[in-house]
């Protein structure tokens, strides 16, 4: 009985919905025209995720000084200090701007010549280059000091471009070279880097391709 | 009490009530803008893998388990450094940190820098490195996306002739259409200045600098790799007006860009 109940009021109560449901969309008004309602539109509550950009202290950039040996083709070696600027853009690849200094020597030719020969001022013996590279940290990995101390290390590869302001003159210089980053604590790293600087020059008669060749350690902070 | 009357301290009472409002909350935002407290996640998965170093390779030394809350501490490249409350501190793929809950229940929000974000605005920075007939050339470059299609950017480099050198500085539009493409070709328009110097193994007497305007069009390939590095190749077409006459050049370069 009360199943019959039940059928009769749902089947009531289905008919309603049905006869409803044409209302609300359309309506026939008085003169027989159809009006149609407009459709409502619900807003799904759904709640904006809050990015926690400002939360997060993120380390993309890498600043230091370097001081090194270059070795100036023709004119011996010398000391080359610096500043460099990286940014770590993914965690293969990186951006790096270098920045260095250092004052050439005397050529073998000068030397065996005496003190009256001289083929650059003194001015003109300041080596000054800057360059822009690309880095891949090709094997990073860990670094074993002993068996209770370890810290993370990578080996890198460079290459780009830059000049090299040299007895008055500016020389597009190619850079390839390779690294090697000791991580020491969150923000403190230790580098080792070996570059090879190569730009043409006509300083000595005819025109050849220099490599001067730069080894160099520094010390950089990550923030 | 007239009609008027009481619209007008109906009124008064409700922008008193405003204010205080107002107040009430600026206070609240003085009173928590000092707090930076480091984010919280708690992780969803069976376990989140804490790594000793932030990229591939570096080990996997602990887990934290389903449940447990995790300090954010900071972000290297798409890495986080995160603490677990026992003072365990390690390194975790962005992509793994994606999968925890905030404090509020909601998904964790990581700010995202990929290339679907660098595109939506941002700007980039890079360099480049190339050829304008037989000299070479380097260039600093700042970027800045108006939409995702469209680029704006300046550049500041030098250029090193066999016989003259000197800089050169100009900005450019970039038109990349098919912007959600991995490899993006794109046209290119920009305008700059060039100034040229004899070097000064060849000066005599007075130095002799001269300015030359110049317009190119271009085409070019972007190559988006990983998250947010760059490399693009250029072909320019350039139009360099000298004193007396304008010259064409080609021009070709490569550049790296990092996004942020």
């Amino acid at each position: 009985m009360a199943n019959r109940f039940q059928q009769l009021l749902l089947s009531t109560a289905g008919a309603t919905v049905v006869l409803a449901s044409p209302q609300i969309l359309a309506e026939n008004s008085e003169d027989g025209t159809i009006k149609i309602n407009p459709i409502k539109v619900v807003e799904p509550d759904v709640q904006q995720r809050k990015v926690y950009e400002a939360g997060i202290d993120s380390e993309f950039f890498e600043v230091g000084a370097f001081t090194g040996l270059l070795s100036v083709e023709d004119f011996g070696s010398t000391n080359v200090s610096g500043f460099k600027a990286s940014f770590h853009a993914t965690e293969d690849f990186f951006l790096q701007s270098n920045f260095g200094q250092a004052t050439v020597g005397k050529t073998s030719y000068e030397r065996l010549s005496g003190d009256n020969v001289s083929i650059l001022s003194d001015e003109d013996r300041k080596l000054q280059y800057y360059d822009l590279l690309v880095g891949y940290n090709v094997f990073p990995g860990e670094t074993f000091i002993t068996q209770n101390l370890t810290f993370n290390s990578a080996f890198y590869l460079v290459g780009g471009a830059g000049n090299t302001e040299f007895a008055g003159d500016n020389n597009f210089t190619l850079v390839l070279g390779t690294g090697y980053r000791v991580i020491l604590n969150d923000w403190i790293t230790w580098n080792l880097d070996y570059r090879d600087h190569i730009f043409e020059t006509e300083l000595l008669g005819e025109k050849k391709q220099t490599h001067n060749i730069e080894f160099s350690t520094s010390m950089t902070f990550f923030f | 009490m007239t009609l008027n009357g009481f619209g007008q301290s109906w009124l008064r009472n409700k922008l008193q009530r405003r204010a205080t409002l107002l107040l009430a909350s600026l206070c609240a935002t003085v009173a928590l803008s000092p707090q930076t407290q480091a984010i919280q996640l708690q992780v969803i998965d069976p376990y989140l893998e804490m790594h000793t170093g932030p990229g591939r390779g570096y080990p996997i030394f602990h887990t934290i388990e389903q449940d447990a809350v995790v300090d954010v501490v900071s972000r290297r490249t798409n890495w986080y450094f995160v603490k677990d409350h026992r003072e365990r501190e390690g390194w975790v793929k962005r992509e793994s940190l994606g999968r925890t809950l905030a404090k509020t229940g909601i998904p964790a929000a990581l700010p995202d820098t990929r290339h679907g974000d660098y595109l939506q605005s941002q700007m980039r920075v890079g360099f480049t490195v190339g050829q304008q007939e037989e000299a070479e050339t380097t260039s600093i470059v700042y970027g800045y996306r108006l939409a995702s299609w469209l680029g704006l950017e300046a550049e500041l480099g030098q250029i090193f002739g066999e016989s003259i050198d000197g800089y050169t500085y100009g900005s450019s539009l970039m038109l990349e259409p098919f912007d959600n493409w991995k490899v993006a070709p794109f046209v290119s328009y920009g305008i700059g200045k060039q100034q040229w110097e004899k070097k000064e193994k060849l000066q005599v007497g007075s130095q002799q600098v001269h300015n030359s305007d110049y317009d190119f069009t271009g085409v070019g390939i972007n190559y988006y790799i990983g998250f947010n590095f760059l490399v693009r190749a250029e072909m320019r077409a350039m139009k360099v007006k000298g004193r007396n006459d304008t010259v064409s050049n080609t021009a070709w370069r490569i550049g790296f860009n990092s996004f942020f």
